[in-house]
């Protein structure tokens, strides 16, 4: 009988050593680290300027990665905004000292005439000069910042479209991923272009109209001035409008469309026999997953990109204000000729700051949306 | 300046100017001219010392001296053109003030050219984005 126990015992431990398998705990930081490369993610960084490499390390999310960009506190994105502001302070600032300076010197020249209207249009014309080159002049590059940060953000989210498409792909959405592959190219390539070819040009035209007008009354330029801000206003917002429904509604039909299919997939699985159930969690983890491995890479892009943008925006926004404190100063003084010439600078600002945060707001919602959508249908 | 002087000096000239017309009528614009010079020369003392704080403030303020030195040229030559047109129009010789003035306008544009230039640089950058 004892004998008997012991053969049986000792087949169980055969059979169990026999058919068990080794399971192992995954290692997330592995996983995910190896999930990047294969994806191409780890590539990203390279298309960000060393400022904003910076920027992101300071925010504590330098690396693509979930754990980093969970840790990441208001407290450091407000210190960074600090960080930034106190960065592009110095120059709008000294632009506001610059243009006071500028408007009390061109109204004491103005008071020397005060019915004299021939001297007075001479006197305008190199007053308006030296108000534009005092205030304007170092104030361009700003401009020109504004439109190197929409080619920075189109190129990466040109590198990004592909990385995010394959997540998508790898993570049961196939349908999703080619409609938003073509659709977010397509948005990119044509608000880079659109900003660099047609809302910055005309603004720069605008302001150039705006800004001789105000130097000679007489031409009457301001007309046209704001039929092409007016224009610009526009054209950007219906294009941002447009994108975004396209690309929402894209994504919305192209996930239902993936849900169906993965519905599918877990309806035969679960007809296996056995191991069904078993295989459709599987499927469920899997997908879990490159669910996080596509949203820390959603989000890490969004980040970058709001950080690419957001020393520009400041900037820009700071010019604005100074030159709408300017403006009222050259009010208070009466100096009709600076107050027309700084309200056209402000405008320029202002302007180049509306297509760069809708340029922006495009891309972002564009890989928001990928972020947002459930992977697996 | 003492402005109580130059008032003083300028009533003087138009009484003088007021008596001689009628007694010696070619004479009389000379005395304007001779008590204007007069009361540009009292006066030019006290125009360097202004000029001198306002280049002192707009070095403080950041704006460059050259574009300060442009506007106070522009503003000298319109003074001095408004001036002479003045003292042309008085004497009823419209024609040499309309000269003067388009003489002027001329130079204080002259003077501004290489401000132009700049700005239509400017202008031009704008617009080619």
């Amino acid at each position: 009988m004892i004998f008997k126990k012991l053969i049986c015992f000792c087949v169980t431990v055969v059979m169990i050593l026999a058919v068990t398998v080794n399971a192992y705990g995954v290692n997330v930081d592995e996983y995910s680290e190896n999930g990047l490369e294969a994806i191409g993610a780890d590539k990203l960084s390279e298309y960000l300027s060393e400022d904003t490499k910076e920027y992101l390390e300071k925010l504590g999310c330098g690396d693509i990665d979930f754990e980093a960009l969970l840790d990441v506190s208001p407290k450091s994105v407000f210190e960074l905004l600090w960080n930034m502001l106190k960065g592009n302070m110095k120059e709008p600032l000294k632009a506001l000292l610059k243009s006071t300076g500028t408007v009390l010197l061109v109204s004491t020249c103005m008071g020397f005439f005060p019915d004299d209207e021939k001297s007075k249009t001479v006197l305008n014309l190199i007053c308006g000069c030296v108000t534009v080159i005092c205030v304007f002049v170092p104030a361009f590059g700003s401009v020109r910042a504004a439109a190197t940060s929409i080619g920075v953000c189109a190129a990466f989210e040109k590198a990004l479209i592909p990385v995010l498409a394959g997540v998508v792909t790898a993570s049961g959405n196939p349908t999703l991923a080619l409609s938003f592959k073509g659709a977010a190219f397509a948005a990119a390539e044509f608000i880079e272009a659109f900003a660099a070819n047609f809302a910055l040009p005309l603004t720069g035209i605008s302001a150039a109209l705006g800004i001789t007008g105000s130097m000679l009354p007489t031409l009457r330029l301001s007309a046209i001035s704001e039929i092409i801000r007016k224009t610009v206003i526009t054209s950007l917002g219906c294009v941002s409008g447009l994108f975004t429904a396209f690309l929402a509604l894209k994504s919305v039909l192209a996930s239902s469309a993936d849900a169906l299919v993965v519905k599918g997939v877990k309806t035969a699985t679960s007809f296996i026999p056995v191991v069904g159930n078993s295989l459709g969690e599987a499927y469920t983890s899997v997908t879990a997953g490159l669910s996080l491995l596509k949203n820390t890479v959603g989000i890490y892009a969004v980040a970058a990109l709001i950080v690419t943008v957001m020393p520009v925006v400041i900037n820009l926004a700071l010019w604005v204000f100074s030159m709408r404190v300017a403006v009222a100063v050259s009010d208070l003084l009466d100096c009709r000729v600076c107050s027309e010439i700084l309200k056209n600078i402000a405008f320029v600002f202002s302007l180049a700051n509306s297509i760069l945060l809708l340029c922006t707001a495009v891309f972002i919602i564009s890989s928001g949306l990928i972020v947002s959508v459930k992977t697996g249908g | 300046m003492d402005i109580v002087k130059i008032s003083f000096l300028a009533i003087m000239t138009a009484l003088l100017y007021a008596l001689i017309r009628h007694i010696k009528p070619e004479i009389a614009p000379l005395v304007v001219l001779g008590g204007a010079a007069v009361v540009l020369i009292t006066m030019a003392e006290s125009l360097l010392d202004v000029s001198d704080s306002v280049n002192d403030m707009m070095a403080l303020s950041g704006i460059e001296k050259e574009n300060v030195s442009v506007l106070m040229k522009s503003l000298g030559i319109c003074v001095v053109t408004q001036f002479a047109a003045d003292i042309c129009y008085d004497n009823s010789c419209s024609s040499m003030a309309a000269a003067v003035e388009l003489a002027g306008r001329l130079g204080a544009i002259s003077l501004a050219m290489p401000m132009l230039k700049t700005v239509a640089e400017l202008a031009i950058g704008l617009i080619n984005g």
